[in-house]
């Protein structure tokens, strides 16, 4: 889950099957009538939407560790500048960056910085497609160092200057929670 | 063949956003050509007020209808053009319109009007003489202001120019339109462009 529109369809299956929702957030639901809970079943039908139920502990982490990244990415703001990100997800994660990151490279393959990079590139493409800011404002925005920095990463991630990738009809956004795909 | 129309959407970011999108538009009874993260195509989008019912309920869903920056441009002039209509203010010196629009929004009126005929495909020059007539308009049946006032107010150079100018929008006289418009009630009709 990584938006909104996630919550609203993952409220919506579950309604669906009968079971009521008492909150939601990224990640998580809780519901109140337990005893309509089948769990095969609700995983069946949002594996339909694209989700998976988690069912042990360490993916369990592991998605939490997603999703604070990617709303580290996208609410990139004044706040989360002050912190390094390092610092900003051993606060909410209140775990030690140390063993969250041994975690997550053991479990996915590639580090948190390289997730981290990647979520990043998805939100100046998208930043990009808007055409509403320059690349200073958007590196200004993203907590780059300059447009300058920003673009090299950029290349070196897409292949494509921002530019070129403005400029390239249909542009190949990945789905959130697709980017390690 | 049926109309098309590819729509920038802000703010959608998943899988599941485009599963949403696209439930949306076909529940308003429209179909989805293409879609991707940013922008969805739809067929059957005959005019602006379809796309208004589609901005709206994507908003209702945290979406929004992104505008390219000439119709954003366009809309704002069109909305500081009607600002300083609506303004009713008597210049001490004649106003001049594209003038003002370039204080405005401070930009140089050349860039201005270029843009404003790229998005809207009419020159702005037609399109502020358009408002202002309309103002006329309204001011000839709502006030009870005489034509050279009329005609001073909205900044034309005489009666003779408004009258001239009114004649060739309308095929009416001032005088003419405020007898058989002065009695009944009268509503502005806000000039729209054909091309959307």
């Amino acid at each position: 889950m990584v938006c909104d529109r996630c919550k609203q369809v993952v409220r919506d299956e579950l309604e669906h099957l009968g079971v009521s929702v008492r909150s939601i957030r990224l990640g998580e639901v809780e519901v109140i009538n337990e005893e309509n809970l089948e769990e095969d079943v609700i995983a069946q039908r949002l594996q339909h939407r694209g989700f998976e139920l988690l069912r042990n502990e360490q993916d369990w982490q592991i998605e939490k560790i997603k999703r604070t990244i990617i709303l580290f990415v996208q609410e990139s703001n004044a706040a989360a500048a002050q912190l390094t990100f390092s610092h900003y997800l051993q606060q909410m994660l209140c775990t030690d960056y140390r063993s969250v990151s041994a975690l997550f490279s053991r479990m996915e393959g590639v580090t948190i910085e390289r997730y981290l990079i990647l979520q990043r590139m998805e939100k100046v493409k998208e930043l990009l497609t808007y055409d509403e800011l320059t690349m200073g404002q958007i590196a200004e925005r993203m907590n780059y160092r300059n447009s300058a920095h920003l673009s090299t990463q950029f290349k070196k991630e897409t292949g494509m200057t921002p530019s070129q990738f403005k400029k390239q009809e249909g542009t190949p956004r990945k789905s959130l929670d697709k980017v390690l795909s | 063949m049926e109309k098309e129309k590819t729509i920038l959407v802000k703010g959608m970011v998943c899988d599941r956003c485009i599963q949403v999108v696209t439930q949306l538009i076909n529940n308003l009874g429209l179909e989805v050509r293409d879609i991707s993260l940013g922008s969805v195509t739809v067929v059957g989008v005959p005019n602006r007020v379809s796309i208004k019912i589609v901005e709206k309920v994507l908003a209702e869903k945290g979406l929004q209808v992104l505008e390219d920056r000439n119709t954003a441009l366009a809309n704002k002039v069109k909305q500081v053009l009607n600002e300083l209509l609506d303004q009713d203010r008597v210049y001490e010196m004649r106003p001049k319109y594209s003038k003002l629009i370039s204080e405005k929004l401070d930009m140089p009126y050349a860039t201005i009007k270029s843009l404003f005929l790229y998005a809207e495909g009419m020159t702005l020059e037609k399109y502020i003489i358009h408002q202002r007539l309309e103002k006329a308009k309204e001011l000839m049946v709502c006030t009870s202001f005489t034509f050279t006032e009329i005609a001073y107010i909205l900044g034309f150079s005489s009666l003779q120019h408004l009258s001239n100018q009114f004649k060739e929008m309308t095929g009416l006289s001032p005088s003419y339109f405020r007898k058989i418009k002065g009695s009944g009630e009268y509503a502005v009709t806000h000039h729209e462009t054909k091309n959307n």
